[in-house]
């Protein structure tokens, strides 16, 4: 044979691996909404809140391969290959999502409630903040976190900037009217959630 | 002589002495493992059978010859020991103080109840070194009784001269002479390196690495850099092969060779440290050893028999080496022959922290845990070792990187607390740790990387800051805490509620972090396959009552048998795995120096 070079090889493999883990948060608009945190070992989640409730959720294994037979290896372009890589990551984030949405339809159920799949725009932002918990960094009004929020879930500021793009002044000006009052509603609720937590007897 | 051998020996004689061994290794890897069919190259007889023969591994053979042949006496000590109970005896002994070894420095008593008395060497022995320095210890060796509770002396023991050299040949006609003469009643007998050697060796090929990554493993890790901060996580898969601690079918004999053989490699392994005075990396690993021991003791519920004298010959050696390392840092310090100038030099992106700080914190770590085991074993007083000026020798050694470098503060805070005198210090080192983690892991951190999380030590730092890291860290510490439980909880037995109360709105926010093991004695691994990895919300209105009621109930419940049963253990096994640090294990050492 030829001579190969395969600590390059294990190099790019290494760093195919790393892109396609990112790609894969960025295609999946539900999981960038989600904090994502690495665990070192395990096979669950849990989760104990204030109420006592315990819930816990085993890991799922996401994996998905494409294939290149002899005849197209002939032909392969550096093109070809990462658009290979590029259907391997949609599919995982397609089954990342799937399995999220079956978690959602799940508690909803348990819940009694219905889950209709809401379209992405403006009233969507602004009615997901009155639901969500924003916090003030050193508990200053101008420094609201849903600004991180949004900067980390790219999916989300993807979407953002095209609705944005399309605006008009008045429906910028009026977006930002109604988030500012949004924030200060939020701003009230946080300083009563300061004094909320304490020690008591 | 054909041509192999020819170039052989010229390459040989033209490189350093680890050269030709590597050489060596690699021909015979070569030869070992080359594929079957085409260049099949078979040496006596065929690769299959080489590989499988558990008597005929030349370089299995050849590597314990390199190994041995590179320490002295008090490195192939602890496997000697070992081999003795391999071959059925019971060591009563093994002195490390020469002042009062009477020429003895292990003892063991074979199955007819009969003492045997070893005087270990290192290296060749010629007539002068004889005559000056190893015969006048062998008379005392041979006349003097062993005085033991353990030891029959009415019985005449029978005395040897190991060494892992060879002896000259007037040397041996002179022992012969006085074994005919005034030792005829006591002969005296000889170990020499080819019989160390087969008896190493037996040990050895009695459990096998198993495949060519584990050969190559091994092969690596002999010819380590000795003087580095070792990283377990090669060592950690070598010795769970050696020890088939996920085999259910192995017989209780069989894993009593097992841990035999993981003795012999470990020594091998920590070799090159131990040939650099590297104590911290010894520790580390033997440490590794003795939790995969423990791990099998309690998963197949192993009996004392195959097990604990081989669990209480590594202990002894972490505790010499322990020792030695204390013994290093009071008459030394930190300063030289330890530094050199880029020890000094600014780390890259780290403005204030240079190597030596790293060098600092991993040996304050690991005698802060050798001074907290001493007290758990009741060798020494708490008070002993707090007024031994602790506070101004190891000040400045803080280096905070994540939360495993709270681990030596933790500790010292826990000596503390355990004296009336000392008491106020101790809370004071608790309430820093609290505020630092408050302060990188809080709501108001600037970052959301904050900590690293108790999974990472030092050696991933140098990585990350070398440009080592073969992946990115993703990784966002804010607003989580493995240690900040813990902590709090014994602030709360301590009756800290001022400062606890105070804190308690920033406190509310963290998400508290531990893992629950599916089964107890997986609390020994290094990561776990199975558990879970519990976020605990903590109540935005807290009950004191109710926080003081949680914090008493961590009595170590929820740890395996075995590591309770040598408490004295933990403080260097928590030193190795801090991620092994929760509320359970706290509150028993809590406990533990409370009862002292």
């Amino acid at each position: 044979m030829i001579p190969d070079f395969p600590k390059v090889k294990e190099k790019l493999k290494s760093s195919l691996n790393i892109l396609m883990k990112q790609e894969m948060v960025k295609k999946s608009p539900l999981l960038s909404l989600m904090a994502l945190r690495q665990v070192y070992e395990g096979d669950k989640m849990g989760i104990l809140r204030e109420d006592g409730k315990h819930e816990v959720n085993h890991f799922n294994e996401v994996s998905s391969e494409a294939s290149i037979s002899a005849e197209q290896m002939q032909g392969l372009s550096s093109g070809d290959m990462q658009n290979i890589f590029s259907d391997i990551s949609t599919n995982m984030a397609s089954q990342v999502e799937k399995g999220i949405m079956q978690s959602i339809e799940k508690g909803a159920a348990d819940g009694g409630n219905e889950i209709a799949i809401p379209k992405i725009d403006q009233n969507l932002i602004l009615e997901s903040m009155k639901s969500i918990k924003i916090y003030f960094h050193n508990d200053d009004r101008n420094k609201p976190s849903e600004q991180a929020i949004i900067t980390e879930y790219p999916a989300v500021f993807e979407i953002l900037k095209k609705i944005k793009g399309k605006q008009t002044q008045e429906e910028k000006e009026e977006f930002e009217r109604r988030r500012e009052e949004i924030l200060d509603e939020k701003y009230k609720e946080h300083m009563s959630d300061l004094e909320s937590r304490k020690m008591v007897d | 002589m054909n041509q192999e051998k020819w170039l052989i020996n010229y390459m040989t004689e033209n490189a350093t002495k680890i050269n030709k061994f590597k050489l060596f290794c690699e021909r015979i890897f070569r030869k070992l493992f080359h594929a079957k069919g085409g260049n099949t190259i078979t040496i006596g007889a065929s690769v299959d059978k080489i590989i499988t023969s558990p008597h005929n591994d030349p370089f299995l053979q050849r590597v314990i010859e390199h190994w041995l042949d590179s320490v002295n006496e008090l490195g192939y000590q602890v496997l000697f020991c070992e081999w003795l109970l391999f071959q059925g005896y019971a060591v009563k002994y093994e002195i490390r103080n020469p002042n009062f070894e009477q020429g003895k420095d292990v003892v063991a008593v074979d199955s007819a109840g009969i003492p045997h008395a070893y005087q270990l060497k290192g290296g060749n022995i010629s007539l002068h070194r004889w005559r000056t320095e190893v015969k006048p210890e062998i008379e005392v060796l041979i006349g003097a009784p062993i005085i033991h509770p353990g030891v029959d002396s009415s019985k005449g023991h029978v005395s040897y001269l190991v060494t892992n050299g060879n002896i000259d040949d007037s040397v041996r006609v002179e022992i012969d002479s006085l074994n005919r003469g005034i030792w005829k009643e006591k002969p005296l007998k000889i170990f020499l390196r080819g019989d160390l050697l087969q008896g190493f060796q037996k040990i050895a090929t009695e459990v096998l690495p198993q495949d060519a990554q584990a050969y190559r493993t091994l092969t690596n890790l002999i010819f380590v850099d000795g003087t580095s901060f070792v990283d377990l996580k090669e060592i950690y898969p070598f010795l769970c092969q050696i020890l088939h601690i996920n085999d259910q079918k192995r017989s209780m004999e069989q894993r009593k060779r097992d841990i035999s053989a993981a003795i012999l490699y470990t020594t091998m392994i920590i070799g090159p440290y131990r040939e650099k005075d590297n104590y911290v990396s010894m520790i580390r690993v033997m440490v590794l050893l003795l939790s995969l021991i423990l791990y099998l003791t309690d998963r197949y519920n192993l009996q004392e028999k195959y097990w604990l004298k081989s669990y209480n010959l590594v202990w002894g050696d972490i505790l010499d080496t322990a020792k030695k390392l204390e013994s290093e840092v009071e008459s030394k310090g930190f300063t030289a022959p330890l530094i050199d100038p880029f020890d000094k030099i600014d780390l890259p992106f780290c403005p204030g922290v240079n190597l030596m700080l790293f060098r600092k914190h991993v040996t304050a770590s690991m005698i802060f845990s050798f001074k907290m085991s001493q007290i758990i074993s009741g060798d020494f007083d708490v008070e002993d070792v707090l007024q031994n000026a602790v506070f101004d020798k190891y000040k400045n050694i803080s280096l905070t990187w994540g939360e495993a470098s709270f681990l030596p503060v933790m500790f010292l805070a826990l000596m503390c607390v355990s004296t009336e005198k000392n008491k106020e210090n101790g809370i004071t080192l608790m309430e820093f740790i609290v505020n630092e983690i408050l302060k990188h892991n809080g709501r108001n951190a600037e970052n959301s990387i904050g900590l690293l999380p108790p999974f990472f030590d030092l050696n991933f730092l140098a990585d990350k800051i070398s440009g080592n890291l073969e992946e990115p860290l993703d990784h966002q510490g804010k607003h989580h805490s493995y240690y900040i439980k813990p902590v709090l909880e014994i602030m709360t037995r301590l009756d800290q509620k001022d400062f606890i109360s105070k804190q308690w709105r920033e406190i509310s926010f963290m998400f508290f972090e531990e893992f629950i093991f599916d089964q107890k004695f997986d609390y020994y691994l290094m990561r776990s396959k199975k558990g879970e990895n519990r976020t605990i919300v903590p109540k935005k209105e807290k009950s004191w009552k109710e926080l003081v009621g949680e914090s008493n109930s961590f009595n170590g419940s929820t740890l395996p048998d075995s590591i309770k049963r040598f408490p004295e253990f933990i403080p260097f096994f928590l030193c190795v795995f801090p991620h092994r640090l929760n509320s359970d294990v706290l509150g028993f050492l809590f406990q533990k120096l409370q009862e002292k």
